[in-house]
C-alpha cells in the first residue's frame, strides 16, 4: 500500500493508450501485463513517461498497485462505517434480546430472525437503490449494516444471558442494582472480548459483501466508459468493489491481472481480519483457562 | 396490489394458525413453526413489495453522473432502465418455478457436498482427536475468498483440463447441464462447507470438555463409540443448526455463482431483474419478477428453517427427555 500511495496520482487517475518497452521499440497495448517496464503514451500517442507497473495495469493503461492502494483508503473507510454502524445497532438489539422484557426480548429476535430470510444480496442491492437519492455512502452503509447486525446481536445476548446466569449476577440482582449498572459492572467485562472478536470477524465480512457487490456492478462511485471497439468502464475515484466491476469482461478477453489483483487484495485484507480475529479470540481463552 | 393481498392473505393465515395453536395446543410442533413461517413470509412479500415500490421511484428520480467525455472516453452506460412489461400471473409463476427448479439442482449438489465435506471433516477430525490445523487454515481461506473469485478458479480449472484433454467438461456456459450443475453446486457450497466445518469444530471441542464425556471415558468406552453417543449426539442439535447458517450462506451466494456461470435459475434471474446486467448490455429494473424471485427464494429459506426446526426439536435430547417426562 505504500509502494502505490506514493506513486505520483498521475500513474492512477490518467488514462493511457499504451507504451514502448523501456529501451526497445516493441509496443505494448493497455491492459499491461505484471512488472510491465514502459515508456508510456497516452490517447493522442504523446509520450507521458517512464513507469514501471509491478501488478500490471486496467484497461486504461492505470498502474493496478497504485489503483488498489488508492481505492483500499475508501473502503476500509466503509467498512469501518459499516462495521460500527453494525456493531451499534447489534449491541442496542443484542441487549433487549438480553436484559429486556420477554415482549421485547421475543420481538427482537423475531425480527433478526426473520430478516435473515431475505436474500441479502438482493435486499443490499435494493436498499442501495431505495437510499440512493440520499447519497451513495450513505445508502451504502445503511444497507451492509440492516443485513449484518443480527450476528452482532446474537453474540452481545448469548454473553448478557450468560452473565445473568451466574452466581453473582443473580446477588447483584438480589441487592437491587439497576439494569443499566448491572450492564456496565458486570456484562461489559465478560461481553469485551466475544465483542471485539465478533467485530473484527465483521470487518472481513462486510469486505467480502463490498467485493460482492462490486463484481455485481454495484459500487460507489461515478464511471466514464472507454471506447475501445467494446465499451469498458473506467473508475474516476477508485473504490475495490469498484475495481471488480468489470470482472466478467476481464475473464471473458483472459485479462487476468485487473480481475485477479483486487480480488486478490480483498481476500488477503480479509484473510488479515480473520487471523486477528482468531488470534484474539485464542488469545482470551487462554486468558481464561 | 397482488402482492400486497399475498402479504395480508399470509399474516391472515398466520392468524389462523396461531388461534389454532392456542385453541389445541397438543396440536403439535409443526403449527406453530407454520405460524411463525407465515408470518414471516408475509412480512417478506411486503417488506420486499415496499422496497421495490421505492426502488422503482428512486430509480426514475436518479440517473448516474458521469465524468467529462474527453478524447475515447464517453459516458457510461445508463443505470438500469425500470421496465414497463407486464407479465400475467400465470406467466410470472412458470417463470419463477423453472428457475426454482434448476436452482434447487444445484442447491442439492452444493447441500450433499458442503455438508458431507464440511461436517464429515469436523467428525473425522474429533474421530482422530487432532486438532486439524490443515483443515482449519483452509477453511478459513475458503472463508474469505469471494464466492466469484472460487467461480474463476473452477472456470480455469475446466479450462486447463481442456487444454490438457480436450475433455469438455465445463456444461456449456449459460446452458442448463449436469456438469453446469455440478460445477456451480461445487462452487456454492465451498464458503457454507467452511463455515459449516467451523461452526461444527467450535461445538464438538465444547461437547468434548463435557463432564459425561469424562465419565465415559473414565468407564473405558472406547473413544469412537463415545465421539458418536456422548458428543455426537447431545451436539446434533447444533450442529443442525450450523448446517441451517450454512445453507442461508449457500442461498446468498446463489445469485452470484448463477450470474458468473449465465445458469439461469432464480439467483441469476434475480440478478437481472435488479437492473444488473452483463457487459455491454443495459440492464432493466422488472419490479414483479423481483418481488417473486425474492419470496421464492425466502419461501426455500423458509421451509429449510421449518424443518431444521422439527429435526432440532428431535435430535435435542433434552427436549426429548422433557418430551418424555410431560407425556
Amino acid at each position: 500500500m505504500v509502494i502505490g500511495i506514493s506513486e505520483p496520482t498521475q500513474w492512477s487517475t490518467g488514462v493511457y493508450a499504451g507504451g514502448f518497452v523501456h529501451g526497445t521499440n516493441r509496443e505494448e497495448l493497455a491492459p499491461f501485463p505484471v512488472m510491465a517496464n514502459l515508456d508510456v503514451f497516452d490517447m493522442n500517442a504523446h509520450l507521458v513517461g517512464h513507469h514501471i507497473y509491478i501488478l500490471g495495469s486496467d484497461p486504461g493503461g492505470r498502474d493496478l498497485l497504485a489503483l488498489i492502494a488508492r481505492g483500499s483508503l475508501p473502503s476500509l473507510l466503509l467498512v469501518a462505517l459499516v462495521v460500527v454502524t453494525r456493531a451499534f445497532v447489534g449491541t442496542v438489539a443484542g441487549a433487549m434480546i438480553g436484559l429486556g422484557s420477554g415482549l421485547v426480548r421475543t420481538l427482537s429476535r423475531d425480527i433478526g430472525d426473520w430478516m435473515i430470510g431475505f436474500p441479502y444480496l438482493a435486499l443490499a442491492i435494493l436498499l442501495i437503490d431505495v437510499l440512493t437519492p440520499n447519497g451513495r455512502v450513505f445508502a451504502f452503509v445503511v444497507a451492509m449494516s440492516l443485513i449484518g447486525w443480527r450476528d452482532v446481536a446474537e453474540v452481545v445476548a448469548e454473553r448478557i444471558q450468560y452473565v445473568r446466569t451466574q452466581p453473582f449476577a443473580m446477588g447483584a440482582t438480589a441487592l437491587g442494582t439497576g439494569r443499566l449498572r448491572f450492564f456496565q459492572l458486570h456484562v461489559i467485562p465478560h461481553l469485551r472480548p466475544a465483542f471485539v472478536v465478533e467485530v473484527v470477524l465483521q470487518c472481513s465480512a462486510v469486505l467480502v459483501l463490498l467485493a460482492e457487490l462490486g463484481y455485481l456492478q454495484v459500487y460507489i462511485g461515478p464511471v466514464i466508459n472507454l471506447q475501445n471497439g467494446n465499451s469498458i468502464p473506467l473508475l474516476v475515484q477508485p473504490e475495490l468493489g469498484q475495481l471488480l466491476a468489470n470482472s466478467r469482461m476481464y475473464l471473458l478477453y483472459r485479462e487476468l491481472a485487473p480481475f485477479l489483483v483486487p480480488a486478490l487484495a480483498i481476500a488477503v485484507l480479509a484473510l488479515g481480519f480473520e487471523l486477528t480475529g482468531t488470534a484474539l479470540k485464542g488469545k482470551w481463552r487462554f486468558a481464561k483457562r | 396490489m397482488i402482492w400486497i393481498n399475498l402479504g395480508v392473505a399470509l399474516l391472515n393465515l398466520s392468524l389462523l394458525l396461531g388461534l389454532v395453536t392456542i385453541l389445541f395446543p397438543r396440536a403439535g410442533a409443526w403449527a406453530r413453526i407454520a405460524t411463525l413461517a407465515a408470518i414471516k413470509l408475509g412480512g417478506v412479500v411486503l417488506v420486499t413489495a415496499l422496497l421495490v415500490h421505492l426502488a422503482t421511484e428512486a430509480l426514475l428520480s436518479t440517473r448516474p453522473t458521469f465524468g467529462p467525455p474527453t478524447g475515447g472516453l464517453v459516458p457510461a452506460i445508463p443505470g438500469p432502465h425500470i421496465s414497463d412489461f407486464q407479465l400475467s400471473a400465470g406467466e410470472l409463476l412458470a417463470t419463477v418455478t423453472s428457475a426454482a427448479a434448476r436452482s434447487l439442482l444445484l442447491l442439492l449438489v452444493a447441500i450433499v457436498w458442503g455438508v458431507l465435506v464440511g461436517l464429515g471433516a469436523a467428525y473425522f477430525v474429533q474421530l482422530r482427536r487432532s486438532r486439524g490445523v490443515l483443515l482449519s487454515v483452509m477453511a478459513v481461506l475458503a472463508w474469505v475468498t469471494p464466492t466469484f473469485l472460487l467461480a474463476a478458479f473452477a472456470q480455469e480449472v475446466q479450462a486447463q483440463i481442456f487444454n490438457f484433454t480436450d475433455l469438455r467438461i465445463s456444461g456449456g456456459y449459460g446452458s442448463v447441464s449436469a456438469w453446469q450443475a455440478v460445477w456451480a453446486g461445487v462452487v456454492i457450497g465451498i464458503r457454507p462447507a467452511a463455515y459449516a466445518y467451523r461452526q461444527a469444530r467450535v461445538t464438538l471441542e465444547s461437547e468434548a470438555a463435557a463432564d459425561h464425556v469424562r465419565t465415559a471415558l473414565a468407564n473405558g468406552l472406547p473413544w469412537r463409540a463415545v465421539v458418536s453417543r456422548h458428543i455426537m449426539r447431545p451436539a446434533a442439535a447444533s450442529l443442525v443448526s450450523a448446517w441451517l447458517n450454512s445453507f442461508r450462506i449457500m442461498l446468498g451466494s446463489l445469485p452470484i455463482v448463477e450470474f458468473f456461470f449465465g445458469y439461469p435459475g432464480l439467483g441469476q434471474q434475480l440478478v437481472l431483474a435488479l437492473g444488473v446486467s452483463y457487459p455491454n448490455q443495459p440492464g432493466a429494473f422488472q419490479p414483479d419478477l423481483v418481488i417473486a424471485f425474492v419470496v421464492c427464494l425466502a419461501l426455500i429459506v423458509l421451509t429449510c428453517e421449518a424443518f431444521a426446526e422439527l429435526a432440532r426439536q428431535r435430535l435435542d435430547i433434552r427436549l426429548a427427555d422433557l418430551n418424555a417426562v410431560t407425556t
